[in-house]
This record gives C-alpha cells, sequence and structure tokens, in this order.
C-alpha cells in the first residue's frame, strides 16, 4: 500500500478523519506524520505534498465544497497545477454537493438525540423572525450545540479538537452519508 | 557588490554521502533542518569549498578535525578519503553566483598512477617530495589546474575555516578574530558590547588579558560598576557562542559562513534577539549564512524576528530548507520561502523532516 498523507483544513477535519478511519480500518493517524492541517487553500504548502510523493506517497486533499462544489473543485485543481503538486480529492460533505463537514456531521448523530436538532431549529425559526436584529447561528454553531448538550459532566468534549466520533451514543459512523467517503479512502486503506 | 560572490546554486557530487546532491535557489541566509544523519553537516563540510587549493584542504583538513572521528590520524595519508564518497577518487562540485557559472573538480590520486600530462602538471612539486608523498590533490576549474600533496606544507592559506562546528565554544581562535577584526574600530567595540547585552546585561567593555591563564590571551568582559574583568566564559555557552559568531561573521564578511547547530547553547527566550543580532551583523557584512538546527523554538524565532519592522526586508532574503532522504538513498532539499515557513510554522506543520 503506498503511504498516504492527508491534507485537511481545520482541526475539526484532522480529528472526524481520525477517528473515521480508526473506526472503519483500525488505522490510528497520527497528526504531522499523517494528516496535515492547513487553514484553507491559499496556505497551501507545496513542498509537503511534494516530499510524499517524492516518498512514492498518495496526497489525499479533504477539503469543505462550501458554496459550490464544482467551482471549489476547479479551484483547488488550479491551485495544483499552479503549484506543481499531486493529490486525490474529496470535498465534503460528499464529493459531489456544496456544504461542508458539518453538513455531514448533521446527517450523522445518533438518532436517538434527534430532540436536540428539532430544538435547535425551533431556536432558529424563532430567531429568523427578526432577521433584521438576529443572525441565523451557522451550522457550527449548530453541531457544537448538539455535542455540548450532551457533555452532562462539562468535560469539555464539544471543543472540535476533544470531540469523540467513535462514541456510539453521539455518533453513527455506519450511516449512509458516509459511504462516498468510505469509498473514497478504501482506495488508500484497504481493510 | 559582495553579495555577488554569494552562491545562488551549489551542487556536489561524491561528497561523503551524497552519490549527488543539489539545493538551488540559496538566499543570503539559509537555514538547514532535517532528520538526525540526513547529511545537513555534510553540506556544510562541503560548502567549505573554496578556490585555492591549499585552503580548500586546509579547510577539509579542519573539518574533520572537527567532527571529533578520530581526526586526521584516522586517515594519515590520504585525509580526503573522508570526504570522498565511495563512488570514486573525484569530488566535483557546480556552483552558481549572480554572475557566474563554474565547475570545479577536486581528484586525488596516487602519485604512482599519475599520466604523463599529470606529471608534467606537478613535476616541480614532485621533484622536491618524491619520496614523501604519496598523495596528490588536482583541483580542476575548467580554466587552470592548481595541484598539492595532502601532507605537503600548505601554503597561500588564511588560517580561517569558515565552519562554526556545533560543539566549538571558547578557543584561543576568537582573541585573534577579536583583535584582527573587532578591537581595531572602536565603533565594532561598541556594537559587540551592545549585542552581547543579551547574554550579559551589565556589560560595559570587553578585553584581552594575560591574567587568566598566565602569558595566555584571554577574552575578559568588564561590568558596570566592577573594578575586575572576568573571562568570557564565566558568562556561559549562550554568550561565548554568540561572540564567536559575531566575531566569525566579521572574519568572513562578504564570503560565506557555515554554523552548525546554530541554537546550541542558546536558551529558547533568548532566540528572538539572538537571531535579530545576527541577522543584522549578516547583512552589515555581507555575509551569507548556512545554518542547521533541529530546534522548533530555534525555528519559531527565525520566522518571527523576520516579521519586525525592522528585518522584514530579509524575508525575500531567507529560506529554510528540508533535507530528506529518499527511498532511493539520496537526498534532496526542499526549499520553503518566508511565506511558506512562515503559514507552516504558524499552522504547527512540521517541517524539519
Amino acid at each position: 500500500m503506498a503511504k498516504f498523507k492527508l491534507f485537511v483544513e481545520g482541526i475539526a477535519d484532522v480529528k472526524f478523519l481520525q477517528d473515521y478511519i480508526s473506526h472503519i480500518f483500525s488505522k490510528q493517524i497520527k497528526k504531522h506524520e499523517d494528516i496535515v492541517d492547513f487553514t484553507g487553500k491559499d496556505k497551501l504548502i507545496p513542498q509537503q505534498f511534494q516530499i510524499n510523493t517524492d516518498a512514492g506517497g498518495v496526497n489525499l486533499l479533504v477539503f469543505d465544497a462550501n458554496g459550490n462544489f464544482e467551482k471549489r473543485k476547479k479551484e483547488l485543481l488550479a491551485k495544483a497545477k499552479e503549484l506543481n503538486i499531486q493529490f486525490e480529492l474529496f470535498l465534503f460533505p460528499n464529493n459531489q454537493d456544496k456544504g461542508e463537514l458539518e453538513n455531514l456531521l448533521e446527517k450523522i448523530i445518533n438518532p436517538s438525540n434527534k430532540k436536540i436538532f428539532d430544538c435547535f431549529n425551533e431556536y432558529e425559526k424563532c430567531l429568523s423572525i427578526d432577521k433584521s436584529r438576529f443572525k441565523t447561528p451557522a451550522l457550527k454553531t449548530k453541531i457544537f450545540a448538539y455535542v455540548d448538550t450532551l457533555d452532562l459532566k462539562d468535560e469539555g468534549f464539544a471543543k472540535e479538537e476533544k470531540r469523540n466520533y467513535l462514541n456510539k451514543e453521539h455518533w453513527d459512523l455506519e450511516h449512509a452519508s458516509l459511504i462516498p467517503l468510505k469509498i473514497f479512502l478504501n482506495r488508500y486503506f484497504p481493510r | 557588490m559582495t553579495e555577488n560572490k554569494h552562491l545562488t546554486y551549489f551542487k556536489v557530487e561524491n561528497f561523503k554521502r551524497f552519490s549527488h546532491f543539489e539545493i538551488s535557489d540559496l538566499k543570503q541566509i539559509n537555514l538547514i533542518v532535517g532528520d538526525n544523519n540526513v547529511g545537513k553537516t555534510s553540506l556544510l563540510e562541503a560548502l567549505v569549498l573554496d578556490e585555492n587549493i591549499d585552503q580548500l584542504l586546509f579547510n577539509f583538513l579542519n573539518a574533520l578535525a572537527w567532527r571529533e572521528v578520530g581526526g586526521p590520524k584516522l586517515f594519515p595519508t590520504n585525509y580526503l578519503r573522508y570526504f570522498i564518497s565511495s563512488y570514486g577518487n573525484k569530488i566535483t562540485y557546480n556552483i552558481k553566483t549572480a554572475n557566474d557559472e563554474k565547475t570545479i573538480a577536486l581528484e586525488v590520486k596516487e602519485v604512482s598512477t599519475l599520466n604523463p600530462d599529470e606529471i608534467i602538471l606537478v613535476q616541480k612539486k614532485l621533484m622536491l617530495n618524491k619520496d614523501t608523498q604519496k598523495y596528490i590533490a588536482i583541483f580542476d576549474d575548467g580554466i587552470n589546474k592548481q595541484v598539492a600533496f595532502l601532507n605537503d606544507q600548505l601554503r597561500s592559506v588564511k588560517l580561517y575555516v569558515p565552519l562554526v562546528p556545533f560543539h566549538l565554544g571558547y578557543k584561543d581562535d576568537l582573541v585573534r578574530f577579536y583583535s584582527e577584526k573587532i578591537q581595531p574600530s572602536k565603533k565594532l567595540q561598541a556594537e559587540l558590547v551592545e549585542n552581547l547585552k543579551i547574554f550579559i546585561s551589565d556589560i560595559e567593555d570587553i578585553d584581552i588579558s594575560t591574567n587568566v591563564i598566565p602569558d595566555q590571551p584571554y577574552i575578559v568582559i568588564r561590568l558596570k560598576n566592577r573594578d575586575e574583568t572576568m573571562p568570557l566564559t564565566m558568562f556561559g555557552d549562550g554568550a561565548v557562542k554568540l561572540f564567536r559568531i559575531l566575531c566569525e561573521i566579521a572574519m568572513c564578511s562578504g564570503s560565506r559562513l557555515l554554523v552548525d547547530e546554530i541554537d546550541t547553547g542558546v536558551y529558547f527566550a533568548r532566540f528572538n534577539q539572538y537571531w535579530q543580532t545576527i541577522l543584522k551583523a549578516a547583512e552589515a557584512n555581507s555575509v551569507q549564512i548556512f545554518a542547521t538546527t533541529h530546534s522548533i523554538d530555534c525555528l519559531k524565532y527565525f520566522n518571527e524576528v523576520l516579521k519586525d519592522d525592522n528585518l522584514k526586508h530579509l524575508q525575500k532574503k531567507s529560506k529554510v530548507f528540508a533535507l530528506k532522504e529518499l527511498p532511493d538513498k539520496t537526498v534532496k532539499a526542499y526549499g520553503y520561502d518566508f511565506e511558506n515557513f512562515n503559514s507552516a510554522i504558524e499552522n504547527e506543520i512540521e517541517i524539519r523532516g
């Protein structure tokens, strides 16, 4: 198997992929060694890709699709050409639609906790009545609220870097929404 | 412009672990990082290249002595064996500066194997050394050939090697550097005193004394409100290290200085001022620096000082090179310009290899 290296754009991505790959492939992903966290496409550091390519490895760029999947894909491939680097690309949430990691997380919560989202949706609805005074909370806030609500002992695991996606009471890592990611990773992490 | 002498490209073949190694887009300040035994120090040793064969052999001999691997005694007849890789008897260099490009070969031959042309080339030296010398070095830059017996007395040598080994602290060479380059100028003396305040806050003056070790000149420091002087070594490794680097920068003005493990002996909280001082001195003396480090703090503060308003202009003149061993055992240099190493450091991305 070729040596892979994951490149992501935030600490939330790092923790999620570490847990997901651990769950699916029983493989521990180490920060720095196996996964590199950039903070956005303009900060891609080409040497990090070149080093892994020269070592015979495969670069896996896992970023958010943001507002337009095709546009984002095009931008990143143009960046690869500009920097003369090679990578395989996956864009959250499912490598075909717009969105981000949190759109995926929203779908993979444990259904028994759905009430939290129901309440949050009501809260959003309530605020949206007066849009001139209140903004609708970001999706990140909704996910944070979900995990934080479950943190009954105030252990601080709602923070992106401390979330435990392996906790089955909170998350369902076998959810169908994860299939595109699983197919993508399967090419590089055979079971 | 003395900066025209600065290397922009350097390639060496058959040198120690490098079958071939190249490093391009060199800047004035080059910080070299990488795993143990990847070849950082070997690169510095290759960079002691001098276009005078006697000086080059003198540089190699000293570099070998500093390696503490048994020194030249391990290679009594052919000390260049330590530097030439097992692929042959010849080291080849390709160097570029802003205005020049040269290919240089340094070949070692046993006297008994010289061909007729080479015998003519070395005839005069051979007559003087026929029975005492076994190996001869032939330096060829494509225009001129120079020859020297390996164990001959080296002439036309500056008695200075622009390489600071990591363990080199106080030695009596500092007295010479100081008295030759700093002491004659009041301005340089005052600057050195000011710079040493990083480690010796109440320093007033620097002097040379024979009272520390009888009849042996020694660098001493006079403190404010104190009558007597104290040896430089009393103020710790950091003070000695900075003193040495500043003196050595003055020694190789307009040329290049090679510093192995530039962080050794320096407490992390001092790195900011330490780097500021070194960068300003390198700039003032037009010295091209090649320095190695393992320290992440050293790297972080290097990045930080380059964001300082007074040193921002050096961002374009600075680069970090990470050396990596490839699967085929060759070593490749990955150059990070300021924008990239700044991004890496801000995002805590490991670039040291």
